[in-house]
């Protein structure tokens, strides 16, 4: 009995030992063998789709050049920013780092400037879109290569606009006829807008209703501000007092999108990264417009995200290589073409275009006209999770907008 | 290999047999023992005296993650006491949690031990079914009472059939969020409790019973003077054992309402996870760990001085 | 006498009677209990549109076992499964080799300082697990084991636990057993392994039950160790999908079926050894 034992268990420790072996390198993210490379790529999203157009660029590295491989290292959205100081700090941290242009500032110290690099892999910094470009630098140095960007529009039901016999939106319709028309679209359990936890949407509508950003141009919190509570408090208005969305929960769930795509929400906001998801999972008709606008006019953040590397990779050679096939005009014609990102290379956005739903192009280019490039704070991840803890209780009308906004900014280390 | 050659003595009894010898004995097994304690002792060494040891000291310290500690004397103490209102708010949600949770599993899995009593039947199946939430992930656990709890699901629309409105947003509002996950705690801890007092009810002999009841002891009178205090060190064990993991509440609130709304749900270990690994201050959060430590002492301590006094010793 | 015999026959009456409703009750109880797992079941089945229909129906429009299918294709189901399968038996086999090992020097090997070792060792188990992470962090850092499967096995397999058990169990083993062994000249290793280990054979069975069940459940650690979808565990795993936008609470409920599969059949399977170990640990050995 216990020869067996010994036996069983000496061949489940082998196979510890042999998964163990299996999985990374031992030096920083990148490992070589007889000429070959391999980089490790740290990237967000797990879901089938999201992991299979990662997997699909970091291919096109291979066949560009078949001594270098990536390998995909994804982690699920609400996870990858609070991992990644505990990825990078570890001993084998990857190569590729992406990276939004609202965490660049936050991560500036892990990251390698890059603009020493460009030349060497025929980098040419005016085929990108210039904001996104400018937006992930830090202190004049070029963190990070863009990939994406996009303005946050409103996506909605056409089927339930059809169903309650409301007018469909156009193109800079106003906040007022947004919560006119949210109020005809609720009725029994179904919603006329949704929304969650998340910072992201003060950042959102406050440039329209206020024409300013909690955020100052150095990376200080300024949440505290008249602005600021008006806007929080109109936002959760549409909960407490309008009632054209459902009460939120505090949870790591977006349950923002589970309700517009279950179908028991008409509208709701987010950025053009998310036509892949909508178009995969809504099983109604698909329609697009620009975010409401308010007294100043249809403007918004433009979010975007890129690819660094890391400080402590070994290759920079190799990971620059990869990196100018990651964010080339073919990986991100794909990326466009299936609806994963807008891209960033302003000659490859007709990709994103042609297969996007109908009016998108109208929709994008009017809410990228007079939009604002986004920027975030130091301390991003933490005074989002601040954020996002109290938020609840405002949105669902169990405290005052103006005490929860002081006590973030409180709270803040980016002051 | 005997022990016999290497000590080098050898006794043989009458048939030529080796018998141990009286020297080895008092000798003691000093190398053996080392021996056998190699693995686990040093182990243990390593992996829990060491760490154990090490929070102390690196609750004295502040240290960012991927960074250098730097020593911070009591600091860290003097802040989570006095400038610090979210430790405040999980020490007091934890101690709520504790408080109502400790009590009613107790005399819920006391109750429903002394229901499933010998005489039903299939009382085995009975136990099993409801021990099956003790044994199952506790994400999975809270992600099913998430999903019937959310505004669009299950219990508000029997809610809405019921009683014609919306059911109150358990999970969104700050007095019923810490409510819930009392209840989903005691739907998941109430089966172990309960075969634990099962097994000790069950020890408790018919006799006794018997002549109580003969000198006219009701039933309930039976039960609490009879089979109460005959059972009161499983109750002992319950209690510390119940203390113990309650204050480490985590996963429940972690998954159905990551500590909210707002505060209401954040309990002392979400606390040091989120110092830790989510604001990185590593010293901080160990200074955390250290006072959850020393509360549990201080807790249970309480308990062993009421065991001294209630707990029948047979 | 008549009239007593007529007297403890209907009080015999009314305890049956008292007995049927008392097991009727229970049943609806026991039921209503389950039901959170049985909901769970229902949705599970459910097309994805589904879950949050109003009014709430039991059944879909479609019953879809194929759910259970593309759970494992969805995420990386499988390879969390597998991660955690890998990491509780080479944990559970660390735990019951060096737990036989130090109960048996405890239980019956003399050595100065044995008792006190023993109370020191036993203490800890007072620790808990959340009080410690932060230095074993710190540790697994410098060791070079963050995001690896040796820092999700490991750590955790040195606690007193498995020693108590096993010493409680050894201690009432009769000495003749090793006494006629030692005559025929076994050394301790011998007597550990052919005479000791077989007749503890229950307790090692409690043993590994709990402790597969820990390892199994364990989630506070692998959150902070783990990095990647490759050493993701189950509890891990799951919580990832729930967090994940756009949630498909269908498959989330089967993920949570599945998961929960591996314990409650260990549970079920070996409830004898169960019970018999909450009452060793709970009432003896004072």
């Amino acid at each position: 009995m216990k020869k067996r034992m010994l036996a069983f268990g000496a061949i489940v420790a082998a196979g510890a030992l042999a998964l163990t072996g299996c999985s990374g390198s031992v030096s920083s993210g990148q490992s070589s063998a007889g000429g070959a490379t391999s980089l490790d790529w740290a990237i967000w999203g797990n879901t089938p789709p999201e992991i299979a157009s990662a997997e699909h660029i970091a291919g096109l590295v291979h066949a560009s050049d078949p001594n270098l491989t990536v390998k995909v290292q994804t982690m699920s959205w609400p996870d990858y920013w609070t991992k990644l100081p505990t990825t990078l700090a570890g001993g084998n941290p990857p190569c590729l780092v992406s990276m939004q242009m609202g965490h660049v500032r936050e991560f500036a110290d892990s990251l390698l400037p890059l603009d020493n690099l460009l030349a060497s892999a025929s980098i040419n910094v005016s085929d990108f879109d210039p904001g996104i470009m400018k937006a992930l630098q830090v202190d004049g140095k070029q963190l990070a290569i863009p990939y994406d960007l996009g303005p946050i529009v409103l996506y909605y039901n056409k089927d339930m606009f059809k169903a309650a016999g409301v007018a469909e939106p156009q193109n800079g319709w106003t906040i007022d006829e947004f919560v006119a028309d949210a109020k005809k679209l609720t009725s029994g359990s179904n919603y006329g807008f949704t929304m969650d936890n998340s910072i992201e949407p003060l950042m959102d509508w406050a440039p329209s209703i206020t024409g300013s950003l909690p955020v100052t141009d150095d990376g200080k919190l300024a949440i505290n501000t008249p602005e600021m509570v008006s806007v929080m408090s109109w936002y959760a208005g549409l909960v407490n007092k309008e009632k054209v969305a459902a009460p939120v929960i505090a949870s790591p769930t977006s349950t923002a999108s589970v309700a517009f795509l279950g179908g028991t929400a008409a509208m709701y906001a987010n950025g053009p990264w998310e036509m892949i998801n909508n178009k995969a999972q809504a099983k109604f008709n698909l329609g697009i417009v620009t975010l409401p606008a308010g007294p100043k006019g249809v403007t918004g953040p433009i979010e975007g995200s890129g690819f660094g590397i890391s400080k402590k990779c070994s290759n920079p050679t190799a990971a620059i290589k990869a990196l100018a096939v990651l964010t080339g005009p073919d990986a991100l014609a794909y990326m466009g073409d299936i609806g994963r990102a807008f891209p960033a290379r302003t000659a490859q956005q007709g990709s994103w275009y042609k297969n996007a739903v109908d009016g998108s192009k109208a929709t994008l280019e009017a809410a990228m006209k007079n939009g604002i490039p986004f920027r975030a704070t130091t301390y991003w991840t933490q005074d989002g999770l601040n954020y996002s803890q109290g938020v609840v209780s405002v949105i669902n009308g169990n405290s005052s907008a103006a005490d929860f906004l002081k006590g973030v900014q409180d709270q803040s280390q980016s002051k | 290999m005997a022990l016999n050659v290497v000590e080098g003595t050898e006794k043989r009894d009458g048939r030529g047999r080796r018998i141990a010898s009286k020297n080895r004995r008092r000798r003691g097994d000093g190398r053996t023992a080392a021996g056998f304690l190699a693995p686990s002792l040093g182990g243990f060494a390593i992996f829990t005296l060491g760490p154990i040891i090490a929070s102390v000291v690196v609750a004295f310290t502040v240290w960012p993650t991927g960074g250098s500690p730097t020593a911070a004397g009591f600091s860290n103490f003097v802040r989570l006491f006095t400038n610090d209102p979210n430790f405040i708010q999980s020490l007091k949600n934890t101690l709520i949690f504790v408080f109502a949770y400790v009590p009613l599993n107790l005399v819920l899995s006391l109750a429903l031990a002394t229901w499933i009593s010998p005489r039903i039947r299939g009382q085995n199946a009975y136990r099993v079914l409801l021990f099956i939430p003790v044994v199952t992930p506790m994400v999975a656990n809270a992600a099913v009472w998430q999903l019937s709890l959310l505004p669009s699901g299950v219990i508000d629309g029997i809610w809405v059939s019921v009683f014609g409105v919306h059911a109150p947003n358990f999970l969104g509002s700050p007095t019923y969020a810490m409510a819930v996950v009392v209840l989903m705690s005691l739907w998941q801890g109430l089966g172990y409790n309960l075969m634990v007092f099962v097994s000790a009810l069950e020890a408790v002999p018919e006799s006794m019973l018997e002549a109580a009841a003969i000198d006219g002891a009701s039933t309930v009178q039976q039960f609490f003077r009879i089979k109460v205090p005959m059972i009161s060190p499983a109750i002992f064990f319950g209690a510390t054992m119940t203390v113990i993991t309650s204050f480490q509440v985590f996963v429940q609130p972690f998954v159905l309402t990551a500590g909210g709304p707002g505060n209401s749900t954040s309990t002392l270990v979400m606390y040091l996870y989120r110092s830790g690994f989510l604001f990185h201050n590593l010293g901080y959060a160990s200074a955390i760990g250290v006072c959850l430590f020393l509360i549990i002492l201080v807790v249970t301590g309480i308990v062993f001085l009421a065991q001294k006094r209630l707990v029948h010793y047979e | 006498m008549a009239r007593k015999t007529g007297s403890l026959k209907a009080r015999e009456k009314k305890r049956r009677r008292r007995g049927y409703l008392s097991q009727v009750l229970l049943t609806l109880f026991v039921i209503a209990f389950m039901a959170p797992l049985l909901w769970m079941l229902v949705t599970s089945l459910k097309p994805g549109g589904e879950v949050f229909s109003s009014p709430p129906r039991i059944v879909g429009s479609k019953v879809l076992w194929s759910n259970y299918l593309e759970v494992w294709t969805y995420v990386s189901f499988g390879r969390y499964m597998l991660n955690s399968f890998l990491v509780s038996v080479a944990g559970t086999t660390l735990v019951v080799l060096t737990s036989l090992a130090s109960a048996y020097a405890f239980s019956r090997l003399r050595f100065r300082g044995r008792d006190g070792l023993f109370f020191v060792f036993l203490g800890t188990l007072m620790v808990p697990q959340e009080v410690v992470v932060i230095p074993m962090y710190l540790f697994m850092t410098q060791l070079g084991w963050v995001n690896t499967f040796q820092a999700l096995i490991v750590p955790w397999a040195f606690t007193a636990f498995g020693t108590f058990l096993l010493r409680q169990a050894m201690l009432s083993v009769p000495r003749e057993l090793e006494d006629a062994a030692k005559i025929d000249g076994a050394n301790h290793f011998m007597i550990l392994a052919r005479i000791m280990t077989p007749v503890v054979k229950p307790t090692v069975a409690v043993l590994v039950v709990f402790t597969f069940i820990g390892y199994w459940n364990n989630f506070l650690w692998p959150l902070i160790i783990v990095n990647d979808p490759e050493h993701t565990t189950v509890p891990l795993g799951l919580n990832g999908f729930i967090g994940q936008g756009g949630g498909q609470w269908q498959l989330i409920m089967a993920a949570s079926a599945i998961s929960m599969i591996p314990t409650a059949a260990l549970a079920i399977a070996l409830q004898r050894y169960l019970i018999s170990g909450i009452s060793l640990t709970g009432l003896g050995g004072r």
